[in-house]
């Protein structure tokens, strides 16, 4: 199936699901999925923020997250996103493995990480994607996917089929001052997972990520809550000089190595060229069953 | 070069083969036609043999006299002989395999692929078998039974015309070795008329006797020698001797008187002058008694011219009766040895005489003597030849005879020509059996080569042992739901395809098996 077809077949069913929400809505005289945070418990976690500290308020504030249209089981599985309900349970062990490991390296505090596929086509972008859906599963943490990879960005239709494909993303806010953090933010329709898209300006520059303002930006989406975990999807090492820019304001790099797509000369002469104190380690990926 | 561990490769073989197994149901496919098409067309082969017993003992051997080293194989003597032009154009034209209108191209043609199909062995190098395949079991038989009556007919002829060349030989051996004893017998007789007396020991005699008259020669020279020394010696001892008694004590006595009247002489001096008279009177004395002395001997000698002298030793002697016993004894021992030394001189003359003659006559023995010898060595050398020849012309005559009657042939049919009831070599279901196995097999091979060979990044160990870096994960393909497995991937597939080629082996097999039961053949 092309991304096309995937593209329609999903967004058939979001309309119809949200057709069938409004009329259950209508009939129960209360809305269904997506479904919003009700009044109720909104109230409940507004009193609970009262007693908390700056932290705590924050933690709240992410219970407090704006959760509209989010996807059902069906929707993730035909993106090629995991949740905790995934009939593959080798593929949902695989990246809850990836992100315990990644929780070994810094037990105590967030942390930033870059997803960079090897080699192009070499499923960096999917193991990011699913990186930040795992983190999300744990209703304590969030997760924030930003968008860095210039050559082939994929939420661009997420954010389709979201409804939000004219929100600004990194390179609008890179380029434009005026705009804030909170603007390129979006929903994803996975519960405590929250994207940056690449966005659409027609002028893509690598420069962008060696300025202040990117760098800023990092350090507020990181620092903003302590339970937060930055991925950002980087553009593959062997073509692109971004990878190893983007990998410098990370804490952390993963490689992604395509099953049978990289030999280890290869790979031994990228990981010469990256920081390789940042190296948390390698993923091979889409290895058949 | 991939580092796989072992307990890697099967789990990684599994998964390769179900990603690949288009690629491997491919593979498996292609092989299958391969063998089944080279199967349906494959002809068998009917193999023919016989088998010849060879016969070490060479004809011609007894009739030589000489054992032959064959060093030759058998096989490929036997060959050079089987594939000459002739047997082979009489094989193809009695079985058919050529007429009067084959051009000389392919019957040259078919002459090679005669041989090809011909095999020479040499079993235990008392056998030698010729073996000949043919598609047809008939053709097999028939080459094979002509390859073996021409090949025998061939040496039967070969050993008569060797065994008759070699007697004819021997026979004229003999002859002329019979010529070569009687002359040499005539020339020893001739020889030893005109040498009587001289034999093979004549030289020996005569050489003895040489020896024997040098150590004689020799012993009287030492003797003479011994002689001569005490002849001289003698002589010597005889002329220091004097000859009479009475002269030795004049002499003596003269002697005292002049040493007494020194003395006073010399007495008086101590005291007195030269002239003092006493003095003067003493050597007028001395003087005196010289004189005396010298008229005295003076005397003697004119006496002694008037008596009888006798020389002994060149001395003379006078035969006065007051001669000294010494003197005496002297002139005996030196006559006598004078007498002994003159004999053995003698003696050493004639042994030298004898010995010169017997020399010059060992020089003429000697010549005769080789002469003979040499006459005698032909005359022996002949007699050998001729009794040993006269052995073999009989050994000859009987080879001969056996040679007539069939035994003594270098080759004996062992085992006649087989007619081939089963065929050998590769059969249809060799073929079809390889051709299951290897269509199995093969694939996977291909895929374990494969996966060693590349080096590409699929397993752990790759990152973690050869890299040396941490592994955080392996993700496994995610299937979309909307995604569609290609045919070749479904197991029904796969099975259904496997299904249709073990039938089209079975269809195959079938079809075969009616053809060679209508052709009837053996079955497959």
């Amino acid at each position: 199936m092309t991304d096309r077809a995937k593209f329609a077949n999903v967004r058939s069913m979001l309309e119809q699901q949200q057709e069938k929400s409004d009329r259950r809505g209508k009939k129960l005289g209360r809305a269904m999925v997506p479904v919003a945070p009700t009044s109720r418990n909104s109230r409940q976690l507004k009193a609970a923020n009262d007693s908390v500290t700056l932290a705590e308020k924050a933690r709240a504030d992410l219970a407090n997250m704006d959760e509209p249209n989010l996807f059902n089981d069906r929707q993730l599985d035909l993106l090629g996103i995991v949740h905790p309900r995934t009939k593959d349970k080798t593929m949902v062990d695989a990246m809850r493995q990836l992100r315990t490991k990644l929780y070994q390296l810094q037990p105590n505090e967030n942390f930033s990480v870059m997803v960079s596929s090897v080699v192009p086509e070499g499923g960096g972008s999917f193991v990011s994607l699913n990186l930040a859906a795992t983190i999300a599963f744990d209703r304590a943490k969030t997760s924030m996917l930003v968008e860095a990879n210039l050559h082939s960005p994929i939420l661009h239709k997420l954010m389709k089929l979201l409804g939000r494909e004219d929100s600004p993303g990194l390179l609008e806010y890179l380029e434009q001052p005026e705009l804030g953090i909170k603007q390129i933010v979006n929903p994803s329709g996975v519960p405590r997972l929250r994207v940056v898209p690449l966005g659409q300006h027609s002028e893509i520059s690598a420069e962008h990520f060696t300025s202040a303002r990117y760098e800023q930006l990092m350090m507020d989406i990181k620092e903003r809550y302590d339970n937060r975990y930055v991925i950002v999807d980087g553009p593959s090492m062997e073509t692109s000089a971004d990878a190893r820019i983007l990998s410098e304001l990370c804490d952390y790099t993963v490689l992604v190595v395509p099953y049978g797509g990289v030999t280890p000369g290869v790979l031994d002469s990228i990981i010469d060229e990256i920081d390789e104190r940042k190296l948390a380690g390698i993923v091979i990926n889409n290895q058949p069953e | 070069m991939s580092n796989i561990t072992l307990d890697e490769m099967m789990p990684l073989l599994t998964r390769e083969a179900t990603a690949r197994a288009g690629t491997l149901l491919a593979i498996f496919c292609f092989i299958s036609a391969v063998f089944l098409i080279t199967g349906f067309f494959w002809q068998k082969k009917y193999t023919s043999f016989v088998q010849l017993y060879v016969d070490d003992s060479n004809v011609v051997a007894p009739i030589i006299g000489t054992e032959q080293v064959n060093t030759r194989d058998k096989a490929n003597v036997a060959k050079e002989e089987l594939f000459a032009t002739e047997i082979l154009d009489r094989i193809l034209i009695e079985v058919g395999f050529v007429d009067e209108s084959t051009s000389p191209a392919d019957r040259e043609e078919a002459r090679e692929d005669l041989t090809d199909a011909t095999n020479v062995v040499n079993r235990n190098n008392q056998l030698l078998e010729i073996d000949y395949y043919d598609e047809s079991p008939a053709t097999a038989f028939k080459v094979t039974s002509l390859f073996a009556d021409l090949f025998l007919q061939k040496t039967m002829d070969s050993s008569t015309e060797e065994t008759t060349e070699a007697f004819e030989f021997i026979i004229n051996q003999v002859e002329t070795y019979r010529n070569k004893l009687e002359d040499a017998e005539s020339r020893l007789e001739s020889f030893r008329s005109q040498h009587p007396g001289i034999s093979n020991s004549t030289e020996g005699n005569v050489n003895a006797r040489i020896v024997e008259l040098q150590r004689d020669f020799e012993q009287t020279s030492l003797l003479f020698a011994q002689s001569d020394q005490r002849r001289r010696t003698l002589q010597s001892e005889l002329s220091n001797e004097s000859s009479t008694l009475a002269r030795d004590y004049q002499l003596g006595q003269t002697r005292d008187q002049i040493a007494q009247l020194q003395a006073e002489i010399d007495l008086l001096s101590l005291s007195y002058t030269e002239d003092y008279p006493d003095i003067v009177r003493l050597r007028q004395q001395i003087e005196d008694v010289k004189a005396s002395a010298a008229r005295r001997s003076t005397a003697t000698n004119e006496r002694g011219t008037g008596q009888a002298v006798f020389n002994v030793g060149g001395n003379a002697f006078s035969g006065s009766a007051n001669l000294s016993p010494v003197y005496q004894q002297l002139r005996s021992d030196l006559a006598r040895t004078s007498a002994e030394a003159d004999a053995q001189e003698s003696k050493m003359r004639q042994l030298k005489v004898l010995l010169e003659k017997e020399i010059e006559r060992s020089a003429v023995t000697s010549r005769v003597e080789r002469q003979l010898a040499e006459l005698s060595r032909d005359y022996d050398t002949n007699k050998k030849f001729y009794e040993d020849l006269l052995n073999q012309q009989e050994n000859a005559r009987l080879t001969m005879t056996l040679g007539a009657e069939k035994q003594g042939v270098l080759y004996r049919i062992h085992q006649p020509a087989n007619f081939p009831a089963r065929p050998n070599g590769l059969r249809f279901f060799h073929i079809v059996f390889a051709g299951i196995v290897l269509a199995s097999v093969l694939p996977f091979i291909y895929l374990f080569v494969f996966l060693k060979v590349d080096p590409r990044i699929r397993t752990a160990s790759a990152v973690t042992e050869v890299l040396e870096l941490p592994l955080l994960t392996i993700v496994p393909h995610m299937a979309s739901p909307s995604e569609k497995t290609p045919w070749f991937h479904r197991p029904s597939a796969i099975m259904l395809t496997v299904g249709v080629i073990c039938t089209l082996y079975i269809v195959v097999f079938l079809i075969k098996y009616n053809m060679e039961a209508a052709g009837g053949g053996a079955l497959l």
